[in-house]
């Protein structure tokens, strides 16, 4: 058996709209280590609605870190600079020019969903699709770069595509094999929209249910910045 | 690949990548047509003399007849090169597999058409040609712009794996399930699921603006072949995208089979004489 396609791909998610939670979701699904940074102070608006939540954040990963802070801000940026790909939106703690300067091999993806709210779907395949064209780039050329998204852009692309307007969500009838059941941490199970593709080699799934916040807070900080919870408890308590 | 594209201009971001896109309609197409947008070489194949039934639809441009006039074809296939190929002779197919063995990957939305013309099933054709992605796209009741997005992130996903394992594999994009994701979190509220998994959340006050934007108006049609592809998905900001026109029926079969294959001015006559391109 193969790998995910995306195994190795290393994401850091600083997005807080249903846009760049689909980007997430899309990279998350295919293999790669996608890692949302939140905080108990802001935690993603996304969790007020459990059921899109679960839908949106399944297969990634959780980080508390207080980007309000300069020592959050600063733990933020190392990480940065240790991952190949971060999202970031308008108005996000930390702004693409600043993670551009951490390194210049980071791939810095902007996710302006603009009023397209219907289409936050799109806008977020978009970004997921950008971000794998920015990392062919990355392999040809080594370098790192902007990748723009707009929610405006996107749907006037598609409405050119095709003209007809969006019928809304799908019957459930002839989705057979589409839903997947996800255990609960209270022992249930439920069912879950799918991975929408079928690779041969490589079959994607819901591997993880939705994080929750900061669940993987030692986990991420200790690998990607080679520390001891020791040393993560000491950095976290210093902010 | 080896090959440089004919032309001068800075290679775009997957400017690494050759691509048969054998597909008809909307997903496969438009798909393929931005993987050309950003560098790719995209080969159109399409049946001599009809082509992709899209040329005989939609608005038709300047006045022109099909199969050149059509504004959607022209929409969707911006960029790509046009090889008129029939692969259900045997001169054809045999011609087929040859690209095959120098593409990436295909597209393709009627897989049985090609297995019938090649006599190999797409795991056949990957174990003949081990890094060769192959994105089966299975046609929804309604034509689905995102499909393409879906069709499009897919195939670049297995790209990406087979740039990193020297392994391809057969990737199946259902527009139904493509369609049924971009609503995920609905439907699955719909089937009474996700709250059993729930995490623990922290209340916050919903506040998601869910206000409809008005349909953006779309290009009119313009006389002349100009490159009429529609707003790029995305815009990176160190390598450069094309716009190309569509191709003509078979506007660039000679070159393809010449520059890809290396076949003789003969040979190409008489594969034009014979009906085969």
């Amino acid at each position: 058996m193969l790998p995910l396609p995306l195994y190795l791909l290393h994401v850091l998610d600083l997005t807080r709209s249903a846009a760049g939670a689909f980007a997430g979701r899309a990279l998350a699904d295919l293999g790669a280590e996608v890692v949302c940074v939140e905080s108990a102070a802001a935690p993603s608006p996304l969790r007020a609605d459990a059921v899109a939540f679960n839908s949106l954040s399944r297969n990634k990963f959780s980080l508390a870190l207080d980007l309000d802070g300069s020592g959050g801000r600063d733990l933020c940026l190392r990480l940065a600079a240790a991952f190949d790909v971060a999202l970031v939106e308008p108005g996000a703690p930390l702004g693409a020019a600043a993670l551009r300067a951490v390194s210049p091999e980071l791939i810095v993806v902007s996710i302006d969903a603009g009023d397209a709210g219907g289409d936050s779907a799109a806008t977020g395949l978009a970004a997921a699709a950008g971000t794998l064209t920015a990392l062919f780039h990355h392999r040809a050329t080594g370098q790192g770069q902007s990748v723009i998204v707009n929610g405006e852009n996107v749907a006037a692309g598609l409405a050119v595509v095709a003209p007809a307007a969006d019928t809304g969500p799908p019957a459930l009838e002839g989705l057979d094999g589409f839903f997947e059941a996800v255990a609960g941490p209270n022992g249930g199970v439920a069912p879950l929209d799918g991975v929408p593709y079928r690779f041969s080699r490589t079959p994607a799934h819901v591997r993880l249910p939705a994080p929750a916040l900061g669940e993987h807070t030692n986990d991420v900080l200790g690998h990607a910045l080679e520390l001891s919870d020791a040393e993560v408890a000491a950095l976290l308590a210093a902010d | 690949m080896s090959d440089q594209p004919a032309d001068d201009s800075p290679p775009g971001a997957l400017g690494v990548l050759t691509v048969l896109d054998l597909s008809e309609g909307v997903a496969g197409p438009y798909a393929a047509m931005l993987l050309a947008a950003y560098g790719a070489r995209v080969v159109k194949v399409e049946r001599p003399g009809s082509g992709d039934r899209l040329r005989r639809g939609g608005t038709i441009a300047g006045g022109e007849p099909p199969p050149e006039g059509s504004l959607p074809f022209r929409q969707l296939n911006a960029g790509k090169l046009g090889l008129s190929l029939d692969y259900e002779t045997a001169a054809g197919a045999r011609l087929l597999a040859r690209l095959a063995e120098d593409a990436d990957a295909i597209i393709e939305d009627a897989p049985t058409r090609r297995q019938a013309a090649l006599g190999l099933d797409a795991e056949t054709l990957i174990a003949a040609v081990p890094r060769l992605v192959i994105t089966t796209v299975k046609s929804g009741p309604t034509a689905a712009a995102t499909a393409g997005l879906h069709v499009f992130y897919a195939t670049l996903a297995a790209l990406w794996s087979a740039a990193q394992t020297e392994h391809g594999q057969v990737v199946e994009v259902d527009e139904a399930f493509a369609i049924a994701s971009d609503h995920g979190p609905e439907l699955t509220r719909r089937l009474g699921g996700g709250d059993e998994a729930a995490v623990v959340a922290p209340a916050v006050a919903a506040a998601s603006p869910t206000g409809r934007r008005e349909g953006p108006s779309v290009a009119q049609p313009e006389a002349g072949r100009v490159a009429l592809p529609p707003p790029a998905p995305f815009r990176l900001t160190a390598a450069a995208a094309t716009a190309a026109p569509a191709p003509l029926l078979g506007e660039h079969t000679r070159r393809v089979l010449g520059e890809l294959l290396g076949l003789e001015a003969a040979a190409l006559d008489e594969l034009g004489r014979d009906g085969v391109v």
